[in-house]
């Protein structure tokens, strides 16, 4: 009897250990921390950095047993330091992507593939999205896009009106806008004031972001569907011939853009060097510090090859995914669907002026008011011509000799078509 | 005055002047990186740009005060002399033992000293990560500090070794004659005179330790372990760079370098000068 009696208790306290160790049980819910990288503080005091912050509130909210927490990166070395962590099993759980790098981090396994998770959505949910075909690798999805950076042409409205010129919709406005507004405006002999400029330096080199839109507009692609480069096909060869003649025929680009990086070449503009220059709209509020151009700045498609066809803007930005290594996938896949969420996604453009990734959310009233009107300027440009940077084997390599072709071009006696027709050789010798 | 003292007064004038223009050139950038620093952000685009700022304003420096920079500069100072008291410690006995022992393959052991110090950082960085991962030592003091001592140990071996071989071995034996032990000796007679050198060495590593970034970023990841050069790096943000507080920022982080090469800058010379160029 005793023994029937200790077996009682013996199975009541396993059968109660049981049910109070089982994890999501009512009895003890534990609490799990998602390791969310992010190279936006959301304890600093930055328009980005308040709207994660209240991205975080939210979910924490209506998510009582999740807690979110970031860890913070710079933006440039988000990719390198997955790579390094996620090797060695430690990984974050949420991570933010860089848009350019999320087939190389997918192809290494660093990136868990979201489709499980995804069929969990209404059918065409994914429509919502822009490009969401260019997130597919191997068959299967790694990221969803969080917020895009479109680029246009930042133009000095002043000087236009001054100069009596309306913005530049073809190349040809272009080229005669940047040579008028090219002047030594204190006559002593020196050009003051440059009509455009492009940093062409090795060391942060950007002249793509201009010349990969004019091929795209011209119907070709800077990569072909074998990986290879194609950007020294004639298209490529006429966008670059019309960088390099800027320089050497027109004399409305300095000749030092071989020496100029993205960053200065953006402090010119802000100082008054430059009248035009290709940015990014993420840029547009840091360009209106400057008293020199603020209030001064219009904006405009990037000009194509005629009136009527602007060049497709490069879409940039950030994507969302899960660490490969992360043993809270289900709670993870909770936090990216908020993060992703019509709500969220109309905070993210309000609170810190960031494209929305869901074509849905561009419907909204904000993008009509004064407050919205850059916004609804970049998605409408988005929605009517973009692309996104070609998925390269190795996108540094290709834009460091794209980029040194130009710099060839303009320094050596060396046709446009040579210098593409080495480089893509080069490029194409290091897949 | 005579001829040649004139030459010699000429040539001496020449030099100066010379050296003069080299070091006004080399303190160009850091000046105009404290001009920047004492200007309002508006005032950073202007163009041409001002040499005087005006106004001058503090509020760069303000706000980098009432970030987390303090903090960064903080553990970088942790880290930066814990390191040093590592690797001085293992470097002195390695480099008394090379400098008064005579063993086989001591050259060749020399020789691959100093060849691991010529192995890129960035290429131990993933083995380092998992073995600090494994070791649970990732986002600590202790790993950073272990992993800058042993990546200096071989150039400070080599550096203090020279040095000792300027300490006559007589002093050593006439230590141990009196009841040191050879441990002893060492310690109380070899090392105090060879100061120089072990400062000499010690700036060596306080200003890797300080600058070292890529072995920062990854062996560390949460806000309160953050070293200040990685720090600096988040003034630079893909919406622009926040020149003001960078400079700030840059000028603050120089400070305890400057300060340390000051207040040791004639053993540091004089270490560099009489050790390293012997052996």
């Amino acid at each position: 009897m005793k023994c029937r009696q200790g077996g009682f208790w013996l199975s009541l306290i396993v059968s109660a250990s049981i049910v109070c160790l089982a994890p999501g049980t009512a009895g003890a819910q534990e609490e799990t921390t998602l390791k969310f990288w992010t190279f936006l503080d959301p304890n600093k005091n930055g328009p980005r950095e308040s709207a994660w912050a209240q991205i975080i509130k939210t979910f924490e909210d209506e998510h009582p047993g999740i807690k979110i927490q970031p860890e913070i990166f710079p933006w440039n070395e988000i990719s390198s330091k997955l790579i390094v962590s996620v090797s060695a099993g430690r990984g974050p759980d949420v991570t933010l992507v860089e848009t350019n790098l999320r087939q190389t981090l997918a192809r290494g396994n660093i990136l868990a593939p979201l489709d499980e998770y995804i069929e969990t959505w209404d059918a065409g949910a994914l429509d919502d999205f822009y490009h969401p075909q260019e997130r597919v690798y191997d068959g299967k999805t790694y990221a969803l896009n969080m917020w895009s950076n479109g680029s246009a042409l930042f133009y000095r409205k002043d000087l236009f009106d001054e100069a009596g010129l309306e913005p530049p919709r073809s190349m040809d406005e272009f080229t005669t806008a940047a040579k008028a507004l090219t002047v030594d405006t204190d006559g002593d002999g020196k050009i003051d004031q440059w009509g455009f400029a492009e940093g062409i330096a090795r060391s942060q080199p950007f002249a793509h972001r201009f010349l990969f839109p004019l091929i795209w507009a011209s119907g070709e692609t800077i990569i072909g569907p074998d990986g290879k480069a194609t950007f020294n096909s004639p298209a490529g060869v006429k966008a670059v011939q019309s960088f390099v003649d800027l320089v050497k025929v027109h004399e409305a680009m300095p000749p030092d853009v071989v020496n100029l990086t993205y960053d200065e070449r953006l402090q010119g503009f802000m100082a008054g060097k430059y009248a035009m220059a290709i940015e990014g709209m993420h840029r547009y509020e840091r360009t209106q510090t400057s008293p020199v151009i603020e209030g001064k700045v219009g904006l405009v498609p990037i000009p194509g090859w005629s009136v009527d066809k602007p060049a497709p803007t490069p879409v940039t930005g950030w994507d969302i995914g899960i660490g490969a290594t992360s043993e809270n996938k289900e709670a993870a896949w909770e936090f990216l669907s908020h993060a992703l969420s019509y709500e969220s996604q109309l905070l993210n453009a309000e609170v810190a002026g960031q494209v929305p990734a869901r074509k849905s959310v561009a419907e909204d009233a904000f993008f009509e008011s004064e407050e919205g009107e850059n916004l609804k300027f970049i998605l409408d440009y988005i929605a009517t011509a973009s692309s996104e940077f070609p998925q390269a084997t190795n996108l540094d390599l290709l834009i460091e000799l794209f980029n040194l072709a130009i710099q060839e071009a303009i320094l050596r006696d060396v046709s446009v078509q040579q210098a593409l027709d080495n480089a893509a050789s080069k490029y194409n010798r290091s897949l | 005055m005579k001829p040649y003292i004139l030459r010699q007064k000429l040539r001496h004038g020449i030099l100066f002047l010379t050296l003069s223009g080299i070091t006004v050139l080399m303190l160009l950038p850091f000046i105009w990186v404290i001009i920047t620093s004492l200007k309002p952000e508006s005032q950073v685009y202007v163009f041409p740009p001002e040499w005087v700022p005006s106004p001058v304003t503090l509020e760069n420096y303000q706000a980098v005060w009432a970030s987390n920079m303090p903090l960064y500069l903080f553990n970088s100072t942790i880290v930066a002399v814990g390191s040093i008291i590592l690797t001085l410690i293992v470097s002195i006995h390695a480099a008394y033992a090379v400098s008064r022992f005579k063993f086989r393959g001591m050259n060749v052991f020399m020789f691959l000293l100093i060849a691991s110090h010529m192995i890129p950082g960035v290429a131990n960085l993933v083995p380092t990560y998992l073995l600090a991962s494994k070791m649970n030592l990732l986002d600590t003091y202790i790993v950073l500090i272990l992993v800058y001592s042993m990546w200096q140990t071989p150039l400070v071996v080599w550096l203090i070794q020279g040095f000792l071989q300027n300490v006559p071995q007589s002093l050593d034996k006439a230590a141990m004659v009196d009841g040191y032990s050879r441990l002893g000796a060492m310690y109380r007679v070899v090392v105090p005179l060879s100061k120089p050198g072990l400062a000499a060495a010690a700036i060596v590593v306080f200003v890797y330790a300080w600058n070292e970034f890529v072995i920062a970023l990854t062996l560390t990841s949460s806000d309160e372990m953050r070293l200040a050069q990685v720090g600096l790096k988040y003034y630079i943000s893909q919406f622009g760079i926040q020149w003001g507080e960078l400079t700030a920022a840059v000028v603050l982080s120089t400070i305890p370098v400057l300060l340390l090469f000051i207040l040791l800058q004639k053993w540091f010379i004089y270490g560099l000068t009489s050790g390293a160029m012997k052996g």
